[in-house]
């Protein structure tokens, strides 16, 4: 058997250590990208979170503006949905209207999202028109009103029941469908 | 009493000295793959020789090693002549250390002559036997182990033990006969150390005024005994003979013949005289040599050169062996000074290195598991607390986005049209039928200002309904575009939006007037939001 002086078994000892130290940086540095993974993940949604907690007041002032919310659709089904759920509420506040004119396609602030606009015209009682613009909210597929026109003939103006002009665009979202290239 | 206080468990070799009839005597012990080693044997040729003349010949530092130097790659020992000591034995119940203590000094108490803040005691309990425990206790003079530990202080030595206790360890390990339970007789010139060993452990001890010198009268070597006077001879044997039955006695053996006395021999005739002395009054008494092949060396060998320095030989070995729990007279008068205290292993840096170690780890490995495990936790606790099936938190952070856009884009018409009927009470405190503001039409669209057109009685009315909607905090940049007379009737009292009173009179005056409404005709704004 050879026999190992000081410095053999010194030179032996020193490559052990490296042998281990390289094992355990290679081990050691996967290990180490895998947790900064999951620290990130943490982080991303640690970020989500503190988007969807809001205070108490603020989620109360968002539920006065939007009490009732849908996410949009396809395009064919939210106007659908939209109309329906417009038409109904013009119809409870007795206001006959003339056809609802689509106005599909329009640019919207959200990404992954469009506008769809709905335009009424109708003439009807004041306090018709207001009943509507009261009740407006309440359809969750509504995303805001983009114009709002109330003409009064001043020959009827009769309090709660003088004849109005009403002229209303609303809008809301349609979820755009990703372009598909052609091979 | 633990008397192994002192951590010698990394030194290479042990300096033991010892003095015997006024002579130093050295030897250097190196224990070296399982054997022992002598490298060095040195003693002084006079009585008069001093402690740290000795040492400085053994090569020792007369100074204690500095701080970063190293303090154990040689101890010293030194033993301590056991003439001025007392030994006894007693017999305690099997009960704790602390109490043992107690007995062991109640008892020392009452035997010694000398009040206890006078004397040093230190004792050794063996180990249970027929329900009780046998306690070898020593007793010395605080002045004369204060004396001596003056003595040796110059050698900085590691211990200062029993030289008996050297006698006992270099004859259960030297020399070649033994029993477990046996008298150990160590001949010197002048005295004659008598111990009672159990177990090769130190039990009792006698020290006679009595030596080989007494034998012979004048001769000062063993091997002189031949020129002796046969008269002293006879009388110095009798005498001894008388004495050791004595000791055999005092060491608790009613019959004298009952246990072994080994006489420590360097095979010369003077020993053997002895034992046969003793054997003839029916003591079981035979010498015993040193065992050359136990110890190696280089150079020096021979059973009389092991004999000569047996005592410091046995200190060396105790020196050597880290369980050895001897007996520590000199614990509370001497104190060395690179003692090193046994501290309980959770203080030892290695430990506490360890156990930080093993935390920063668990830390590691407990912060890694929670960073993968939270984010599943906290997607489970979203779809748990969403009522509808297959939320996930992207599609809720989605829908909050969607709500908050929404809310920012969708103004309230009813809150408009009541700003401008509120602007248009001119006097609150009247009824505003009375004010003959008419409003005839309302236009907003987003990114552009609001339109309204409307019809005052006087130009005052329409000043002060502009100012109005001037202070009002939702409305801003309010401009009157145009003004002018009505031509012709224009209406009948009526209600809103205006809530004005009967007007349209001909002469009336009509005003279109422009104004922003909070950030929604803001193209700028909208869009900074």
């Amino acid at each position: 058997m050879i026999k190992l002086n000081e410095k053999d078994i010194r030179a032996l000892k020193l490559g052990a250590i490296a042998v281990v130290a390289i094992v355990v940086f290679l081990i050691g540095s996967k290990w180490y990208e895998h947790w900064d993974k999951a620290k990130t993940d943490v982080k991303v949604l640690k970020t989500k979170l503190k988007d969807i907690d809001i205070s108490p007041t603020k989620r109360r002032g968002l539920m006065a503006k939007v009490p009732a919310f849908e996410m949009p659709v396809e395009e064919k089904e939210q106007q659908f949905l939209f109309q329906y759920e417009f038409d109904n509420q013009l119809k409870k506040a007795g206001i006959k209207n003339d056809p609802l004119q689509i106005i599909p396609n329009r640019r919207s602030p959200i990404s992954g999202c469009k506008s769809l606009h709905l335009s009424c015209t109708a003439k009807c009682k004041l306090s018709q028109a207001l009943d509507l613009l009261a009740k407006l909210n309440e359809n969750p597929y509504l995303v805001g009103v983009e114009e709002f026109r109330l003409k009064i003939d001043p020959k009827k103006r009769t309090g709660a029941n003088t004849e109005v002009e009403l002229n209303i665009t609303v809008s809301t979202f349609t979820k755009s469908t990703p372009r598909t290239g052609r091979s | 009493m633990n008397n192994s206080d002192i951590n010698v468990g990394t030194r290479q070799s042990v300096v033991a000295i010892v003095k015997e009839d006024g002579i130093l005597k050295g030897v250097e012990l190196r224990q070296r793959k399982g054997a022992t080693e002598i490298l060095w044997t040195r003693s002084t040729e006079s009585t008069d020789t001093r402690w740290q003349s000795f040492a400085a010949e053994c090569g020792l530092p007369d100074k204690p090693a500095a701080d970063g130097e190293d303090k154990h790659s040689r101890v010293v020992v030194v033993g301590f002549g056991s003439a001025g000591t007392v030994f006894h034995r007693a017999s305690v119940p099997p009960v704790g250390e602390h109490e043992i203590e107690s007995i062991v000094r109640l008892q020392a108490e009452t035997r010694l002559p000398l009040p206890s803040d006078q004397t040093e005691l230190a004792w050794r309990a063996d180990p249970v036997q027929n329900g009780q425990i046998g306690v070898t206790m020593v007793v010395a003079r605080k002045e004369l182990l204060q004396g001596f530990a003056n003595d040796v202080t110059s050698l900085n030595p590691t211990k200062i033990l029993l030289d008996c206790e050297g006698i006992i360890r270099a004859w259960g390990t030297v020399f070649s006969e033994h029993e477990k339970e046996a008298i150990v007789v160590s001949v010197g010139a002048r005295s004659t150390q008598v111990c009672l060993a159990r177990d090769r452990r130190l039990s009792n001890a006698v020290i006679l005024d009595f030596g080989l010198d007494d034998f012979s009268g004048q001769a000062e070597t063993a091997e002189d005994t031949s020129t002796d006077n046969p008269e002293t001879q006879i009388e110095a044997t009798e005498r001894f003979i008388q004495d050791m039955r004595s000791v055999i006695n005092l060491f608790g053996f009613a019959d004298p013949s009952q246990i072994p006395v080994f006489i420590l021999s360097d095979n010369s005739t003077a020993y053997s005289n002895l034992a046969s002395s003793l054997q003839s009054s029916d003591l079981n008494a035979r010498v015993v040599l040193p065992n050359v092949r136990t110890l190696t060396a280089e150079g020096k060998s021979g059973v009389e050169w092991i004999y000569d320095y047996r005592a410091a030989i046995g200190l060396g070995l105790i020196a050597l062996d880290d369980k050895a729990d001897e007996l520590n007279i000199f614990e509370n008068v001497y104190n060395p000074a690179d003692k090193e205290q046994k501290k309980h292993w959770l203080l030892s840096p290695i430990v506490a290195g360890a156990i930080a170690v093993v935390m920063l780890l668990t830390l590691v490995i407990v912060t890694y598991a929670i960073d993968l495990k939270s984010p599943k936790s906290i997607n489970e606790r979203v779809e748990a607390s969403t009522s509808e099936a297959k939320t996930d938190l992207d599609s809720l952070v989605q829908r909050q986005r969607l709500i908050r856009m929404v809310a920012r884009e969708r103004p309230d018409m009813l809150a408009l049209i009541g700003t401008i009927n509120e602007c248009a009470l001119l006097d609150k405190k009247k009824d505003i039928n009375q004010q003959g503001i008419l409003i005839n039409s309302i236009h907003f669209k987003k990114d552009q200002k609001v339109n309204i057109t409307g019809q005052v009685k006087s130009s005052d009315q329409l000043y002060k309904f502009q100012e109005n909607l001037e202070k009002h905090k939702d409305i801003t940049e309010v401009k009157r575009t145009s003004t002018g007379r009505a031509s012709s009737q224009s209406g009948r009292p009526g209600g809103p939006p205006s809530r004005g009173g009967p007007s349209g009179k001909k002469g009336d005056i009509t005003f279109t007037m422009t104004f922003h409404y909070k950030n929604y005709t803001k193209k700028l704004s909208r869009a900074q939001d």
